[in-house]
């Protein structure tokens, strides 16, 4: 039903999306509950770095981040020279791509999560003798849960569809880098091929709407059990 | 509030540009449809990649001599063919194979055809050669971690293709993964300018071009299709006189010199 290519974009699309996520979580709640909670000097600074990737054109995302993690980059020589790690031509890179073009949605999802968390409730759980961190994961995070949710789904969403950077720094090369995104592009490229590209197409549309659904769900069945706690 | 008076005005703004936007717009897209062209628009040419250095200087003499205004787009030939297919309003097209010209012939949008240039294959590395590449079998070797090609359609990718098959290394390579496929034969290059690909099978003129790759090893012209540049006058039904002006400009001795400081050599009527 699906060529040998078409399967390898599928598994290699999942792959990047989910290691990208699941990779640029922490630092997402992190940085969310930081904007959400704090003041500090540079807070804007960090917030229009972060909005970056956003508004910047992809291929220019790209371009950065092979400036940096290519070879002969800051940070890609020293990951290659210590750690063995090479991100260009890598699905990795395709992840890091990924994961830099879907953080601002994350943090963005996050941190209105965060802020909608009433302070008080977080006092009252320090007051009865709780430690910071264990009011941050008992009651804070919890009731953020639905927010960090929707967020990981969005960013999700958005790992799939990456195409700009992904192409400058992991390069399109077939079962390595080469993202549904890519082939479809491939495709089109190729006089004919566009009919060729329908069946990954429908997948691509029917992965993002699962994505969303089951983000749906979670972010449901989350504000539910609040419903509970409340109570 | 200060807030809603700033608001307005932006409103305000916005409309007063949006009211004067149609005023505004040139006649570019002329009542006969997109195909033909405006008699003030200018002339596009789109162009393979790797000829588009020489192009410019070409245009910029056509245009200081008779004072027209020319447009060029570069990219890989088959997709600047895809979109001549598609409508776009190209007036010229420079392929650097006749197999995208023939696409041309076969949709009926060629007015007239001509072959131009001709040119190399060569391998290149990056500055100071670090895998030691010395003959195109050092490819399949161990210290070349990838190779970087120009796409599978794009002239530059194919006839790499067919030489590295003679040579009987595309499948080993394939096998590998060491294939990487830039998106036209510069991308190919570039790969190899930073560094993250070892060796690169680009035209002998891209190899010039660059300061930072050295050629490394040639390949023999009989083990791929000769590399052939054909330009094509694109059939806009009609053809405007200004772009029969530069097509005939494009396929004279004048430009031939030009494009021969590229590294170019002219292609003659035997060949």
């Amino acid at each position: 039903m699906f060529t040998a290519a078409e399967l390898d974009a599928i598994w290699l699309s999942l792959l990047v999306a989910t290691v990208a996520v699941v990779a640029s979580l922490p630092l997402g709640i992190g940085l969310g509950w930081l904007l959400a909670r704090r003041h500090f000097r540079g807070k804007s600074l960090l917030e229009t770095l972060l909005h970056l990737p956003l508004v910047l054109p992809p291929v220019v995302t790209g371009y950065l981040l092979l400036v940096l993690f290519g070879r002969h980059g800051w940070l890609g020589e020293p990951l290659e020279r210590w750690l063995g790690i090479r991100l260009v031509f890598d699905w990795k890179g395709a992840a890091l791509a990924a994961a830099v073009a879907a953080f601002p949605l994350m943090v963005r999802s996050i941190r209105l999560a965060f802020s909608g968390v009433d302070p008080r409730l977080v006092q009252a759980a320090r007051t009865l003798g709780a430690s910071r961190w264990n009011a941050f994961r008992t009651v804070t995070l919890p009731l953020a849960s639905h927010g960090i949710v929707a967020g990981a789904v969005l960013a999700f969403a958005r790992s799939l569809g990456e195409f700009g950077a992904t192409i400058m720094i992991a390069g399109n090369i077939p079962g390595v880098t080469q993202t549904i995104p890519l082939l479809v592009y491939t495709q089109l490229e190729t006089p004919g091929g566009l009919k060729h590209a329908r069946g990954i197409v429908v997948v691509s549309i029917v992965l993002a709407a699962g994505a969303l659904a089951v983000g749906e769900y979670l972010e449901r069945r989350g504000r539910a059990r609040l419903g509970t706690i409340h109570d | 509030m200060m807030m809603s008076r700033f608001m307005s005005l932006v409103a305000a703004l916005l409309l007063a540009v949006a009211g004067l936007m149609p005023a505004g717009c040139d006649s570019s897209v002329s009542p006969r449809g997109k195909l033909s062209g405006d008699a003030a628009e200018p002339l596009t040419v789109l162009v393979a990649a790797s000829t588009r250095e020489g192009v410019e200087e070409v245009v910029q003499r056509f245009r200081d001599s008779t004072g027209l205004a020319v447009r060029i787009a570069a990219g890989p030939s088959n997709a600047l063919a895809q979109q001549i297919m598609a409508g776009a309003p190209a007036d010229l097209y420079l392929s650097a194979n006749e197999h995208w010209a023939d696409a041309m012939v076969d949709a009926g949008l060629s007015a007239d055809r001509q072959t131009v240039l001709k040119n190399r294959l060569v391998v290149v590395a990056p500055r100071g050669n670090p895998a030691g590449v010395r003959v195109l079998e050092d490819l399949v070797g161990d210290r070349v971690k990838y190779v970087a090609l120009a796409g599978e359609q794009v002239p530059a990718g194919m006839y790499a293709g067919e030489a590295l098959e003679t040579a009987g290394l595309l499948e080993t390579l394939e096998a590998e993964r060491k294939i990487v496929r830039g998106h036209d034969v510069r991308i190919a290059l570039a790969y190899v300018e930073e560094g993250e690909a070892e060796a690169a099978i680009v035209y002998a003129t891209d190899a010039l071009d660059s300061g930072k790759v050295e050629t490394v090893a040639t390949i023999a012209a009989d083990t791929h299709q000769p590399i052939r540049y054909p330009l094509v006058l694109v059939d806009r039904r009609p053809v405007r006189p200004a772009a029969r002006k530069l097509y005939e400009f494009m396929v004279s001795g004048e430009a031939a010199a030009i494009f021969r400081k590229y590294g170019f050599e002219p292609a003659t009527a035997e060949n």
